[in-house]
């Protein structure tokens, strides 16, 4: 029967139809559910603030102000040119420079494209106002961050930058996200966590051209902590203008808890500019320059240190009781040692030198006399015991530990017996050793304080509630040894023939080692190091410029800024 | 053979399956246009309404009288609807790129809708008449002469759909005839051999309609839209469905024609695989309850008459299910009962009435 036949042809083809319905319903309508919410639901997001970062006395270093940005809604412009046009002259900007973003930026036609950044506030609110005028122009508020100190406070701070993919691995399970901002060097990057806020957002349900149709959800964006450090928004710029662009560090030390006043890395870098995306050129010379602004030359740095180390070979020499404390040498301006002759820097010679005559004024035969005596292994194990070599465990990122050499070392690196000359090379700060600024100050702390060398650090309070002052690290330095040190560093500055004497400061009384370390090529590393006032030490300074010159002329002299500005200023009480 | 008696032969079983199928109708399009109702202030329900009442008029109009009195009159009506479609071509309105429509008044009118059927009334009578003779070639000719011009007419508006429609309609009614299978096959082998050919006869959005049946996402904000929404409608629906009214692609206008051609995807989004499926099978029982009747009917007029029309609702039930789900071109034709649509509906409603009419005078029924 032909009709049976024809039902079947149709009862067989609906039971196809039924069987497609079940895979797209069944098997592949879990995907399908998704691409319909994909359709309707949008996420408008609302970035938290950034907490800011002040300094000890609650100045702003970094912050989140309020800006505006002035945006266009393509579908309520019929003539983009011409709105473009006139908003340029309200808000006085290059008219090309805005039509070129807006036609890089139009996506969606109802998403605002932001066309120009940072809009000063008086045409912001003359725009808003006048709305009418503009169809289209919307103001939209925007946290930017700003540093206060630019230049001066780049290294220490840090920057903002998009979160990597590396870092995004191990970040991701704290909530970070691709697209997230994150603290790149310094406190920005170290006091991330807190200083990010949690960012909130609005869920929309939207039709099928784009139109909100209602809100589905809506998470309050919360701030994030301010961080207050112990920097001295005062003495870091000076310090930064002491060192006058050049390579180099300065920092600043409080001896009483380890607050680090100042901590300047020269040449800097304005962090504000990794924000901007109209100052991108500047954050590609930041990365690129030679100078290596980005680098962080207080923790980072790890340079011969020089003269500055013979307070180390001083130390070493008097507790090993090799030579004799009292011993004089004389200083010809030479030093023979086999066939081979060391030069005193100073040509006609110190003539007879005792410890602190020597330390006065630097004499390389002294040292090389009285560290040949002590011998390698009293001198590595003296800077050890000053904290060469070993991390200071500051709260900065990207310390290094430096390097301390010895016959052991020599031997199981270049499989060699250590050479007397290196001996003398290792008394005077050259060679192999290698020091930071940072463990320099340590360094001149430690002499100040008697061996109570306060821990180094940066942070001061995370939301108003205070962290302490981290242990003291207590080491037992010999006091007969420390007041030959102290004595000598004292006359370095106040002696008419020191070699600190630039550094002296009128109404202070300081103490302090300058160094000239040979580096390579080019001028030597001019070193500084102090501490004052010598009757109740209350702060030590390490001054370091990178193929400076001489120590006693460059680091010196930019240290006599520095103590000028600590006498005058409210740290003293 | 008293009313009474005649009445009582109704196909029950067919009259509540085609009841559910309006009511189930009616809940999708207010559904389906609530959105269109909020904004607009007007209802596509209402007219709808209006419509049903009109066509279940109709539809007892149709079971009253013998259908042998519609075969009388066939090959007049047949002559008035070539006349309307001829009209359409000169004065009809036209919507989208195609001339369709007659409008007498506010009331728009659809003659192809109706050329369906009256083509069926007059290719039953002539068959019925000639079943004596030789089914050779030739006997094939008026038959396909009386296919042949309403499909060209309404070609032309152009609906590509309503024309090809026509096909299978006159096919299964020479099947059921008794064409020779030889015959028939030749004929089938032959149309799938030169439907290449018809590709040159396209217009050019029907080409791109065809080759973004191929591949939707050619064109997904363009030609492709449609197909891939009322995919993500359909499979988004799930076992259960979103809920009258919670379908997102529905309520938030991401179908478009979702009120006429794509309103099965309203279904399957809203009332799930269980609502759909379940559709697919009312369907199922209204085909066989109908070529039940076309078999059992007490001669040959009756029985090619209700396989004709059987055909035309099948036929559109399957290509409007399979486009919905992306398996079959996009080629505009509405749901049976369900679509929103003044004459679709009507005509819908006539056949149905046609096809209790002969039901009723089953012998051994009444």
């Amino acid at each position: 029967m032909r009709l049976a036949w024809l039902e079947r042809v149709f009862f067989f083809a609906l039971i196809a139809l039924i069987a497609a319905l079940a895979a797209m319903q069944l098997v592949w309508g879990p995907g399908f559910r998704r691409a319909a919410e994909r359709n309707r639901v949008r996420l408008i997001p609302m970035p938290a603030v950034r907490g800011s970062i002040l300094d000890r006395n609650g100045a702003p270093l970094a912050e989140d102000r309020l800006s505006f940005s002035v945006a266009v809604v393509p579908q309520e412009v019929r003539d983009p040119d011409q709105v473009l046009e006139k908003l340029a002259a309200e808000i006085g900007r290059s008219p090309e420079q805005l039509k070129r973003t807006f036609r890089k930026g139009v996506g969606a036609p109802f998403a605002p494209v932001v066309v120009a950044r940072d809009v000063d506030r008086k045409a912001a609110f003359m725009l808003e106002e006048g709305r009418n005028d503009l169809p289209g122009v919307i103001v939209l508020p925007a946290p930017q961050r700003s540093y206060a100190l630019g230049k001066a406070s780049g290294a220490v701070l840090g920057y903002l930058g998009l979160v990597t993919s590396r870092e995004l691995q191990s970040l991701q399970s704290y909530g970070y996200t691709v697209k997230d901002w994150v603290g790149k060097g310094g406190i920005e990057q170290l006091y991330d966590a807190a200083l990010r806020g949690t960012d909130g957002g609005v869920q929309v349900e939207v039709d099928h051209r784009g139109r909100l149709i209602r809100q589905l959800g809506l998470k309050i964006p919360v701030r994030g902590k301010d961080i207050r450090v112990t920097l001295d928004a005062g003495l870091q710029q000076v310090c930064y203008s002491a060192l006058q662009g050049r390579r180099g560090a300065v920092a600043v030390m409080s001896l009483a808890s380890g607050d680090l006043l100042a901590a300047v890395s020269s040449p800097g870098f304005d962090p504000a500019a990794f924000v901007d995306p109209d100052r991108e050129d500047e954050v590609s010379g930041a990365l690129t320059d030679e100078n290596r602004p980005l680098f962080n030359r207080v923790v980072a740095a790890a340079v011969p240190p020089g003269s500055v180390f013979k307070i180390v070979t001083a130390y070493a020499g008097f507790v090993a009781g090799k030579p004799p404390a009292d011993v004089v040498y004389d200083c010809p301006g030479f030093f023979r040692m086999g066939q081979a002759t060391f030069r005193c820097w100073y040509a006609p010679g110190h003539g007879p030198q005792d410890l602190i005559q020597a330390l006065t004024h630097s004499c390389n035969v002294f040292f090389w006399n009285w560290g040949l005596a002590a011998g390698p292994e009293t001198i590595a194990s003296t800077a050890r015991l000053f904290g060469y070599g070993s991390l200071s465990a500051v709260d900065l990122p990207g310390e290094a530990a430096g390097f301390i050499p010895d016959p052991k070392w020599k031997r199981a690196r270049f499989h060699e017996a250590w050479f007397k000359g290196e001996t003398a090379n290792l008394a005077i700060g050259q060679g192999y050793l290698l020091v930071t600024p940072l463990q320099v100050l340590r360094m001149a702390a430690g002499v100040a304080t008697g061996g109570k060398i306060p821990q180094p650090h940066l942070l001061k309070a995370i939301a108003r509630q205070g962290v302490g002052i981290p242990p003291v690290g207590t080491t037992a330095l010999n006091p007969q040894a420390l007041r030959k040190i102290r004595a000598g560093m004292e006359a370095a500055i106040a002696s008419e023939s020191g070699t600190g004497r630039l550094a002296a400061t009128p109404g202070l009384s300081i103490a302090g080692k300058t160094g000239t370390a040979q580096a390579g090529k080019g001028l030597s590393h001019a070193w500084f190091c102090g501490y004052a006032p010598v009757e109740q030490p209350a702060w030590a300074v390490v001054v370091f410029v990178e193929h400076g010159g001489k120590g006693g002329e460059v680091a010196a002299a930019m240290a006599g800024e520095i103590f000028r500005a600590l006498r005058s200023s409210e740290l003293l009480k | 053979m008293t009313s009474r008696q005649l009445w009582r032969g109704v196909d029950r079983p067919l009259l509540w399956t085609l009841i559910a199928l309006v009511v189930i109708g009616l809940a999708a399009l207010y559904s389906a246009s609530y959105q269109r109702a909020l904004a607009t202030d007007t209802s596509f329900i209402g007219k709808q309404v209006v419509w049903l009442m009109f066509g279940l008029s109709v539809a007892l109009l149709l079971m009253t009288v013998d259908y042998h009195r519609w075969l009388e009159g066939a090959y007049l009506l047949y002559g008035l609807n070539l006349l309307l479609l001829v009209l359409v071509l000169v004065i009809g309105q036209t919507r989208g790129g195609a001339q369709r429509w007659l409008a007498f008044g506010p009331v728009t009118f659809q003659p192809s809708e109706l050329a369906k059927i009256s083509t069926v009334l007059v290719l039953a009578r002539y068959l019925a008449e000639h079943r004596e003779g030789p089914r050779g070639w030739r006997s094939l000719g008026v038959p396909l002469l009386l296919v042949g011009l309403p499909m060209a007419l309404i070609l032309k508006e152009p609906n590509l759909g309503t024309a090809s429609l026509f096909l299978p309609m006159a096919a299964a009614m020479l099947f059921v005839w008794g064409i020779p299978s030889r015959i028939f096959g030749i004929l089938f082998a032959a149309f799938l051999i030169l439907s290449p050919l018809g590709w040159q006869l396209l217009q050019d959005y029907q080409r791109s309609r065809l080759l973004v049946f191929v591949n939707p996402n050619l064109d997904p904000l363009g030609a492709g839209y449609t197909v891939l929404q009322s995919r993500i409608a359909v499979g988004s629906g799930l076992l259960w469905g979103r809920g009258w009214f919670a379908g997102t692609q529905n309520q938030l206008n991401f179908l478009p024609e979702r009120h006429t051609d794509f309103i099965f995807s309203v279904i399957g989004e809203e009332t799930g695989f269980l609502g759909a499926a379940g559709l697919l099978l009312l369907y199922a029982f209204l085909l066989h309850r109908s070529f039940r009747i076309a078999a059992e009917s007490r001669d040959p007029f009756g029985s090619l008459l209700v396989t004709g029309l059987t055909t035309m609702i099948g036929c559109h039930v399957l290509i409007n299910v399979a486009m919905t789900l992306g398996v079959a071109p996009v080629v505009g034709l509405p749901l049976p009962f369900i679509s929103y649509g003044g004459s679709w509906l009507l005509s819908c409603l006539a056949a149905m009435g046609i096809i209790f009419s002969v039901g009723m005078r089953r012998p051994g029924f009444g």
